[in-house]
């Protein structure tokens, strides 16, 4: 395989993942939606480790939603750098300015989400416990291995946002190389 | 820079056009362009060969090197 069928090969692949990513950003707010309109008690674990006060009321589930909007919104942003990093690719544009700082912010969405998914199971736990009676409404915090990874994950991408960096400054001095 | 490209003359000297040179040797008129006019930070071996080649001459027949005159020290 030579250099130019094996750039047709990553702009094909990119573009296919540019439009998988795209399907993504659509569906994950739907799927949160759907998620707190049907989740049932027992089932609350798949969102964080949370206690169960009786059966979910509509307005717990529309608050619950709500709440989920900032974590939700940092996920979306972090998939849409993804996706203009795939749409560069896509393009042939792989070593410029503008792919290092879709990777780096990528990263530190990444970063970011951690934090906020801490946050996110804190005044969730508060909002479902809260027309408890006074003494009975609980504060859960917990940091799980999810948002560790996360942390980490965020981190590496920054890292190698840096030496994507580099390597566009030798791709320039490369062009300047006949 | 004190390293001079003389592809043009070579050029002249074999009668050939800078279009017929890249296609000979592969790279792009703009590339070739800048290469002439010494716009370039260096020449691969590879390129440097295929000039060789196309144009029948050797390395130094393309290149120069002209001493830079020393800054004025006070």
């Amino acid at each position: 395989m030579n250099a130019s069928e094996r750039t047709d090969r990553i702009k094909r692949i990119s573009n296919r993942f540019q439009w998988l990513i795209a399907a993504l950003r659509i569906t994950l707010p739907l799927l949160l939606i759907f998620l707190w309109a049907t989740l049932n008690l027992e089932e609350l674990e798949v969102v964080g480790p949370l206690e169960a006060y009786g059966p979910l009321t509509t307005p717990e589930r529309i608050g619950a939603i709500l709440l989920s909007v900032p974590p939700l919104l940092i996920v979306l942003f972090a998939l849409n750098k993804l996706q203009h990093l795939f749409r560069l690719y896509a393009s042939g544009r792989f070593f410029e300015r503008e792919n290092v700082d879709c990777f780096s912010k990528m990263g530190w969405a990444l970063i970011a989400a951690a934090p906020m998914n801490i946050l996110y199971i804190a005044a969730l736990s508060v909002w479902l416990s809260f027309d408890q009676a006074a003494g009975e409404r609980s504060l859960s915090i917990a940091i799980s291995s999810n948002d560790i990874a996360m942390l980490t994950f965020g981190a590496a991408i920054v890292v190698i946002s840096w030496v994507m960096a580099e390597a566009v400054e030798l791709s320039k001095e490369n062009a300047q190389i006949i | 820079m004190p390293i001079i490209v003389t592809l043009d003359v070579m050029l002249a000297k074999r009668k050939m056009r800078s279009k017929e040179l890249a296609a000979r040797i592969g790279i792009t008129e703009a590339n070739l362009s800048l290469l002439k006019s010494g716009k370039v930070k260096g020449v691969r071996f590879e390129t440097l060969a295929a000039l060789c080649q196309a144009l029948d001459c050797q390395p130094a027949d393309l290149l120069a090197f002209e001493p830079e005159a020393p800054s004025a020290e006070r």
